[in-house]
């Protein structure tokens, strides 16, 4: 992996460090707080057998309370993650980079693209990983549902994936570092809040949905392709 | 030329696409051909990308290709999407955030067309979006299945003809209607859902009810008499007809409740053959009805448990609550208390103990719902009263105990999923603080940490 040059920068950047800590102490507190709220909410489980309230309260175990609320917001701190770390085509393309690799080392575009896209997964996968040790901290106190945990996770990184390939189209343009950012956490924002949501909300719970797997599949090609379009049509007509 | 060659192209494309919706009993041949066309298309659209000479045309040809690859996927995910809808993998524990198989199996197997209308409340805060997320999964394995939600406020005309249909029919419940057949669930859940297409598509099913012992009349509105009862369980597919001694041994179900009166020798020896089901719902204080269960073999006191959580009720004479000790069938949609005015506590040795009166400890917990053979015996008083069936507790338990005994083919008789049950959980305050450390603070800290050494 290291011989890709995006990793050694990720590695020797601080920037990735920074982006790193910020993501887990939001994540380890959100944790916290709702281990917390949810031990704050059982204590009054007694208090309600004889009322309505038992309604309210059937269903919620700590499966359900916690880990769907924690992926939730994992996915938020993804969308502003993602645009700062694959904001790199721009980038090589303002210290022309890319002219380098694509005439000298053969490469095409798309390859250039889908590197890219392929770091950022990988960054945030390994941002992802000290992560694991919430579900494993919750486990030394109640049963783990790991089917849940897994297809959260899956869904994460799928998020991830789609998030870089929504940003791609941006990140080719030879745009300033801090507008690219900025634009792309805007669409990423508005496009989950009302289109995205509900594809990946049921990950969060459990379950894999195959009209989902297509969707994400279908768009992150439709959008690689147009990325691909926009980088080859702006290198043309430069 | 090239443009003409091109327009022609995406005209074809949206008639494949258009003829996709519009035919759909030709979908595999429209699929074919569109796949034979993509390939076309993507010759033809490379060879006019990379001859063109002039660069305004060529940044307008990229622009359609966007347009027409983005047109396609959204087409490609609308017929995917539709296609894919009930392939799902479900990850959770227990598979809690499906249909059970039971219930997928009796949908599968329907054979007539249901109609589902879930009513609305008032002010929208009711369970609709459950309501049409259950519907979806259920319109995943049948066709038959049609549904739709109603306001009771903006579709006033519909409202009223369902309310003349099915009286006890109410905001955040739902009525299913299968041709002249209709029933009735209060609660939106998957149980629910498939005992009312249940009840609807076999019809009214008839139960008989004892009378002559000073039973509640089944028209008597009063708070004692058992009208509610009688109406919520007959909207819920279960019809009682009121029956005397002389016809006993014709009924497959025979229900008693609340009698005040002893039984003659003639009626214990009637019900002592009696090889239909029988329940029974009320105090043991008669003596005919104490001996009639020790002849059975469950032991009944004639005095009320008197170590009781009276403080809910007092206004009422009691009331007591009472807490499923089993998982049975019958208690899969109870999440309500079940409330009685007095029990009594039974004793057998060879019977399934299925419900037990609240306690403090384990001790206290003194059945008070037993199954013997095809007996079932439950010792609370006025359980069915129309003071007591207020209690949602109560609608659910008595509904799944008529339904349990009245229906025992049915196909939703799966064990209760554990993971749907509260667990109580606790954490001790040194623990939460440590884990605040590691979480908050440690893991952080080191990479931030990092970031000062990277620089």
């Amino acid at each position: 992996m290291k011989r890709y040059r995006e990793f050694r920068e990720f590695f020797s950047n601080p920037v990735f460090y920074v982006v790193a800590g910020i993501f887990l102490a939001l994540s380890g507190y959100k944790f916290y707080s709702l281990l917390v709220s949810y031990i704050d909410f059982m204590n009054v489980y007694p208090d309600y057998l004889a009322g309505t309230e038992i309604k309210a309260l059937m269903g919620i175990n700590v499966n359900s309370y916690l880990f769907p609320r924690l992926f939730g917001f994992y996915s938020y701190l993804v969308l502003i993650s993602v645009p700062i770390l694959n904001s790199g085509i721009g980038h090589d393309r303002f210290c022309e980079l890319d002219k380098l690799e694509l005439t000298a080392s053969g490469k095409t575009e798309l390859d250039l693209i889908l590197r890219k896209i392929f770091t950022t997964v990988l960054i945030m996968a390994v941002i992802l990983v000290p992560t694991l040790l919430y579900p494993l901290m919750t486990s030394v106190f109640t049963k783990v549902d790991y089917g849940i945990i897994l297809s959260s996770y899956a869904g994460l990184m799928l998020l991830v994936f789609l998030s870089s390939c929504m940003v791609s189209p941006f990140s080719v343009l030879k745009i300033p570092f801090a507008v690219s950012i900025f634009m792309n956490m805007i669409i990423l924002f508005v496009l989950y809040l009302y289109f995205l949501g509900p594809v990946f909300d049921p990950f969060m719970f459990g379950i894999v949905r195959a009209s989902g797997l297509l969707f994400i599949l279908i768009l992150s090609s439709a959008l690689i392709f147009i990325s691909e379009r926009i980088y080859v049509s702006t290198r043309l007509f430069a | 030329m090239k443009r003409a060659l091109f327009i022609i192209l995406m005209f074809i494309g949206a008639f494949l696409v258009i003829s996709f919706f519009v035919m759909p009993e030709y979908k595999i041949r429209i699929l074919i051909a569109f796949a034979l066309y993509l390939v076309v298309f993507g010759f033809v659209a490379r060879s006019m990308f990379h001859y063109s000479v002039s660069k305004k045309r060529l940044r307008t040809l990229s622009l359609y290709v966007v347009l027409f690859i983005i047109a396609c996927a959204v087409s490609i995910f609308f017929l995917g999407s539709r296609t894919l809808s009930s392939y799902k993998l479900d990850l959770s524990g227990g598979k809690r955030l499906s249909l059970s198989p039971e219930a997928v199996s009796y949908v599968k197997e329907l054979k007539t067309d249901v109609e589902i209308i879930y009513i609305r409340s008032v002010n929208n805060s009711d369970d609709n979006s459950l309501f049409n997320t259950l519907m979806k999964e259920f319109s995943n394995y049948t066709d038959r299945i049609k549904y739709r939600s109603i306001h009771p406020v903006l579709n006033t005309i519909e409202y009223n003809e369902i309310k003349n249909k099915v009286s006890s029919a109410s905001p955040g419940g739902f009525v299913v209607i299968v041709g002249d057949n209709t029933s009735y669930g209060n609660k939106v859940s998957e149980y629910e859902i498939i005992n009312a297409v249940y009840s609807a598509v076999v019809g009214k099913r008839d139960v008989c009810y004892s009378y002559g012992h000073g039973e509640p009349a089944l028209d008597d509105y009063s708070e004692r008499g058992a009208a509610i009862f009688a109406n919520i369980m007959y909207d819920k597919g279960i019809n009682f007809v009121p029956v005397g001694y002389a016809l006993w041994d014709r009924c497959a179900v025979l229900v008693m409740a609340d009698p005040k009166k002893d039984l003659t020798k003639q009626e214990l020896k009637k019900l002592l053959s009696y090889d239909g089901v029988f329940i029974y719902m009320g105090g043991t204080r008669l003596t005919s009805i104490r001996e009639l269960f020790f002849d059975i073999g469950v032991s009944a006191s004639s005095v009320p448990v008197n170590n009781l959580k009276r403080s809910a009720f007092r206004e009422y004479d009691g009331g007591v609550l009472i807490d499923k000790v089993s998982d049975h069938p019958m208690f899969k949609d109870v999440s309500g208390g079940i409330v009685s005015s007095d029990v009594y506590e039974l004793k057998c040795s060879d019977c399934q103990k299925l419900a037990a009166v609240s306690g403090d400890t384990d001790s206290d917990n003194k059945p008070v719902l037993v199954i013997k053979n095809n007996v079932n015996i439950f010792s609370g008083e006025n359980v069915s009263s129309n003071f007591f069936m207020r209690f949602s507790g109560n609608v659910q338990f008595l509904s799944g105990l008529m339904n349990f005994t009245v229906s025992p083919d049915l196909a939703f008789y799966s064990s209760l999923r554990q993971d749907e049950q509260p667990q109580l959980f606790a954490v001790s305050p040194r623990y939460l603080d440590i884990i605040f450390i590691i979480v908050v603070f440690l893991i952080p800290i080191v990479f931030l940490g990092l970031s000062i050494l990277r620089r």
